[in-house]
């Protein structure tokens, strides 16, 4: 579970979204970013076809409204 | 705290509960209002909230009267938790209250700033440069110290305030974050800035299951510096309490730093930072805390004897536990006022232990005369800082302030060693002293019988020890019987003990023998032969 998860602005991608997780999260390395989002530092998201959603929107259902079906429709 | 045990809590991987936040609709506050930071707090405490959440008087065992002295003396400690609420208290806990909400005033996540400064921070910390952000004009955020004498009770007030507010509430989008409400750091002994951020950043790892300790273990102190500014905008961390200021002292160039840092956290990034600290502290906080944009100081001096004195004593003297109760007088009162010179802390513990000698030395209750007993002999060790507070000159208070920290139990402690020396235990050990007497000569007589009867002496001492244990109370029959049926038992046992002896020992040559014709290869039955222990049948038959 993340402490905190940055609010989507409408038609951002999903990377910039991580992204600006990263730039929030005072996590000194963005693998390190990545492990605390999707369990594995060593994935690459593509912006087109992400994997590991379901992870994802698990980890941050305390945070944010996001559910998988919106992330895929709004967000990639 | 109430009014949040029905909400709901979302439990965090570190095991911390967080409350999730209620946005209240009822705040009247202009500046407070549409700031989910500040309308996720619980309401503005009243004065008379305030008195009642922060007061706690522990509960007085109705029975009284059947206790012994040992049961009285064990409850004395039970003052530890009284906590009285003075006006000092409630001014403390009204700029607080202010305090923490000024220091989200101008800070609301949902504002386009709060996006632009994460990415100047993040700039910073990629390439290294110094802190600083765009001065936000708005930001009410202020530095707050707390000075006073130790055992006035500035670390159980404030622990005591924060009580109140939820350390952390979870915002659903699209704040989406969690709030950090309040951080209490100590003040590290040696004065490092750099042990400071590790207990910051350990801090947080422990509320929120964060790795920063580990990320930024051997990071350069200005990395730290910025990471904690980034995290502190992040988790919206509204104040940052720090206790035992008077550690920085010693060191002039850590001290200075550390203050710069404070203030930066002040003025940069907008939260508030509280200090607390002795005396001794003072001249740090008065000089270098303050260059803060905002700030306030609140002094803490011991109380004076008058009206308020006067009401806290008669709050204390409830906790009586001695054999008689001593109403509450001005006299007494008074006294308590000369011993403790105002500080609450020290009165409490003079009441205390005073009550702890009524106990041992069977007075009925506490008098005057106990109390300066207890200031001379059992706190003999202070007894320069009360001489320094009465002179009321405050280099040499300052001197002695170090001296103060005496703790309770140990003092009850050296206190209840007394008790056992008194009449009582030299009583009880005379009687212990009797009985042994008695059976001595008892044994006397129950040995010498035995013995008439040609019995092993050795072995019916024995028996007699044994018996005098499992029932001392026996009379000398009884004794004489069951010691003559012993050392027959333990005759009968003694045979058949050598009997078994004997057969282990047949074990213990023959089967090395076994073995050794084994390794030999030879037929064990010669071995055996050789050794003498099969005969030869032809001489054995004469054949």
């Amino acid at each position: 579970m993340l402490p905190f998860f940055p609010n989507p602005y409408p038609g951002e991608l999903l990377d910039s979204v991580l992204a600006r997780f990263h730039a929030r999260s005072g996590n000194s390395h963005s693998g390190q970013s990545m492990k605390q989002l999707i369990g594995n530092e060593a994935v690459l998201l593509s912006y087109d076809l992400p994997s590991r959603i379901g992870t994802l929107v698990d980890r941050i259902k305390h945070v944010s409204e996001l559910d998988s079906d919106t992330l895929i429709d709004d967000h990639t | 705290m109430e009014q949040v045990k029905e909400e709901k809590y979302v439990v965090l991987p570190s095991g911390v509960k967080a409350m999730k936040a209620i946005y209240r609709d009822d705040e009247k506050v202009s500046k407070y209002r549409d700031n989910p930071l500040i309308t996720a707090l619980p309401k503005i405490m009243s004065e008379y909230d305030a008195f009642d959440f922060m007061s706690h008087y522990p509960s007085i065992e109705q029975n009284l009267s059947e206790f012994n002295d040992n049961e009285r003396f064990h409850s004395l400690t039970s003052v530890k938790s009284f906590f009285h609420v003075g006006r000092h208290h409630l001014n403390l806990e009204m700029t607080f209250s202010r305090f923490l909400r000024d220091s989200y005033v101008g800070r609301n996540p949902l504002d386009k700033d709060h996006a632009t400064n994460f990415h100047i921070l993040h700039r910073q910390l990629n390439t290294g440069e110094e802190l600083y952000l765009p001065p936000n004009s708005l930001s009410e955020a202020s530095s707050f110290s707390l000075i006073g004498y130790s055992g006035m009770g500035k670390s159980t007030a404030i622990e005591r305030i924060l009580q109140y507010y939820p350390q952390l509430i979870i915002h659903p989008a699209p704040v989406g974050t969690t709030q950090i409400v309040w951080l209490k750091l100590d003040c590290p002994h040696d004065g490092s800035m750099k042990t400071l951020c590790i207990s910051f950043f350990d801090e947080i790892d422990q509320l929120l299951g964060t790795t920063y300790l580990k990320q930024y273990n051997r990071s350069s102190t200005s990395a730290m510096v910025t990471a904690i500014a980034k995290i502190s905008k992040t988790y919206c961390i509204g104040a940052i309490i720090i206790d035992e200021l008077q550690h920085l002292i010693r060191k002039n160039k850590n001290s200075e730093m550390l203050m710069n840092f404070l203030v930066t956290l002040v003025n940069v990034v907008g939260v508030g930072v509280m200090a607390i600290g002795t005396m001794k502290a003072k001249q740090v906080l008065q000089l270098d805390f303050r260059i803060a944009r905002r700030s306030i100081g609140k002094v803490w001096e011991p109380l004076q004897f008058n009206k308020e004195w006067l009401t806290f004593t008669s709050e204390l003297w409830d906790y009586q536990w001695t054999k008689e109760f001593i109403p509450h007088d001005d006299e007494l009162s008074e006294v308590l006022y000369d011993c403790s010179q105002g500080i609450t802390d020290l009165a409490v513990k003079i009441f205390t232990l005073a009550q702890g000698r009524a106990i041992i030395h069977k007075r009925k209750g506490i008098n005057a005369r106990l109390m300066r007993q207890v200031v001379k002999e059992d706190l003999a060790m202070i007894k320069p800082m009360l001489r320094a507070l009465r002179s009321g000159n405050p280099t040499a208070i300052m001197k002695y302030e170090d001296l103060y920290p005496i703790d309770l139990d140990e003092q009850l402690a050296s206190m209840s060693l007394s008790l056992d020396k008194n009449s009582r235990m030299e009583e009880h050990r005379q009687q212990a002293k009797e009985k042994r007497k008695k059976a001595l000569s008892l044994e006397e007589k129950v040995l010498s019988t035995v013995i008439a009867f040609g019995k092993d002496e050795k072995k019916a001492k024995k028996a007699f020890d044994t018996m005098m244990k499992s029932d001392p109370n026996a009379d000398e029959t009884t004794l004489l019987y069951s010691v003559m049926k012993m050392v027959d038992e333990v005759d009968v046992i003694v045979k058949r003990e050598k009997k078994k002896q004997a057969e282990k020992e047949g074990l213990k040559i023959l089967v090395p023998l076994a073995e050794k014709a084994k390794k030999e290869k030879r037929l064990s039955y010669d071995l055996l032969k050789e050794a003498g222990y099969i005969k030869d049948p032809l001489h054995e038959f004469n054949l």
